[in-house]
């Protein structure tokens, strides 16, 4: 029986959406994690009567034909760029991102990783770092006697020592944008790298065209919509439910057939 | 002798086909802009032979079989996702994207961008403007807004038009699997009711009650045939039974 397994694959993709979501819940409170969305596409169709053929000598065709859908696929599980929110935080070294654009920060496997969580660290040899103590690229160094960092909105790194009245820069981010965000392959702890469908990353300061701006003090929430998440979740339990039951009916009437005499 | 057996057979065949059809609508109850199958069934009217004796018509025997299907055609419920490159249609229509195999028809709108930046499916089909040509998003622009007639503009300016077709016959499109329709007819441009909204997406229009409530009624219908077998079998059964004692 068809039914069976089509309602297998029913049941499959709502424990992918179920998993997204409970992935997304989890990360309610993650800087700057971006909600995924699985999106499913039907399944191969089987025709067994096809439109259009003659269905008598005198011209008439079949207006539609019969074609069976074998079930559900997995299409993508897509990542929603949309901006977070900005929570103020009065933190040094955390740094928003308002608009579209990546951090770079350098891998300890040489590769390069992006980020938009901007929650820097110090790190002993005064360079400005992730949680992980991955270098940020184009933070410079920061000197021990500094009494201020101030980080202004295209990216640049000022500095004040004592008995200094001007600022000094230090350095400037160079933010990373792509042409296809979605495509990025994400790493886990915030990172992502470059995938051939998300293109080469287009490289510049923040502010120039199509980069967003860097804001000190604050940072970027998950931009996961709690309600809407658990409203998702109770319409994938209850469409796994209602597979469940198609799985059930077509084993009873398989259950009818073993039953012949 | 065995026609009662072999029309309930004809029943059981076309309850299972129908099973079958639920399931797969069942499976994809949340797939964006899926559109319910429904088959039809129709009388298969067998004559017999009269009684060679008398000449009296002993009746004709009707069989069940499948005629055709027939799509939902109506609109999903709109999902909101604030998705800039989430489009759905409103009213009949469909997007245009190129497949290896020529342009194919879609009211799937999750779309994204590609390495290159032009708009296209999750399976990476471009989508076709107005001139049937894929819509490039210029690099480093990100603003992006469709009117509901499928003007798309960034901050520099319009980009292109989205083509939005519809079809004399509906029915007649085939399905392809992952949301895409193919056809012989000809595409015509939409009618100005058919609107696009950014930032949606269709659900599926499969009503998930009305395929339980149906799923259950074939289930007894299936078991109701069976129980008109069991009784034709014990028929026969007692037939032999009796006819050889009197031999």
């Amino acid at each position: 029986m068809r039914s069976l397994s089509i309602a297998a694959t029913g049941m499959l993709a709502q424990q992918l959406n179920v998993e997204t979501i409970s992935n997304n819940i989890a990360n309610m409170n993650t800087t700057s994690f971006k909600r995924q969305r699985a999106e499913f596409q039907d399944l191969l169709y089987q025709t067994q009567r096809r439109a259009g053929t003659a269905s008598a000598d005198n011209g008439a065709v079949v207006p539609s034909g019969i074609q069976i859908g074998l079930g559900v696929k997995a299409a993508a599980v897509y990542r929603v760029t949309e901006q977070g929110n900005l929570t103020t935080t009065g933190n040094t070294l955390d740094l928003a991102m308002q608009g579209k654009g990546f951090f770079q920060i350098e891998l300890p496997s040489g590769e390069t990783g992006y980020t938009r969580a901007g929650s820097f660290q110090l790190s002993a040899d005064g360079k400005i770092v992730t949680a992980d103590g991955y270098a940020v690229k184009g933070g410079g160094t920061i000197p021990k006697d500094a009494i201020d960092v101030t980080i202004n909105s295209t990216g640049e790194v000022l500095v004040k020592k004592s008995g200094q009245s001007d600022p000094q820069r230090v350095g400037q981010f160079e933010l990373a944008t792509f042409a296809n965000d979605a495509g990025l392959q994400a790493l886990g702890g915030n990172l992502f790298t470059q995938t051939t469908a998300s293109g080469e990353p287009v490289t510049g300061t923040a502010g120039k065209a199509g980069l967003g701006t860097v804001l000190q003090g604050f940072l970027e929430t998950s931009n996961v919509n709690t309600v809407a998440e658990v409203t998702n979740l109770i319409t994938a339990q209850r469409a796994y439910e209602m597979n469940s039951k198609v799985i059930q009916a077509s084993d009873e009437m398989l259950g009818t057939l073993n039953q012949l005499r | 002798m065995e026609n009662p057996s072999y029309i309930a057979l004809s029943h059981q065949m076309a309850l299972r086909r129908q099973m079958d059809v639920i399931a797969n609508n069942l499976a994809n109850v949340s797939t964006p802009s899926y559109k319910a199958d429904r088959i039809m069934f129709a009388e298969l009217v067998a004559g017999r032979a009269p009684y060679p004796a008398s000449g009296v018509s002993r009746g004709k025997l009707s069989f069940v079989s499948e005629t055709g299907m027939l799509r939902d055609v109506s609109d999903g419920t709109m999902i909101q996702t604030g998705n800039s490159l989430d489009l759905a249609i409103n009213g009949a229509g469909y997007f245009v994207v190129e497949t290896p195999g020529g342009p194919r028809y879609t009211r799937q709108g999750g779309f994204r961008l590609d390495d290159t930046g032009r708009i296209v499916t999750a399976e990476g089909f471009p989508l076709l403007d107005a001139n049937d040509r894929p819509i490039s998003v210029p690099p480093g622009e990100n603003r992006i807004e469709i009117t509901p007639q499928g003007t798309i503009t960034t901050e520099g300016g319009e980009i292109g038009r989205i083509r939005l077709v519809s079809f004399e016959n509906e029915q007649a499109l085939r399905k392809l699997g992952s949301g895409l329709y193919e056809s012989e007819m000809e595409a015509l441009p939409a009618g100005p009711g058919t609107e696009i909204r950014q930032g949606m997406i269709e659900g599926s229009n499969v009503k998930a009650v009305l395929e339980v409530t149906s799923m259950m009624e074939i289930l007894r219908r299936y078991q109701s045939a069976q129980k008109m077998l069991d009784t034709e079998h014990e028929l026969q059964r007692r037939a032999i039974d009796k006819l050889a004692r009197v031999s």
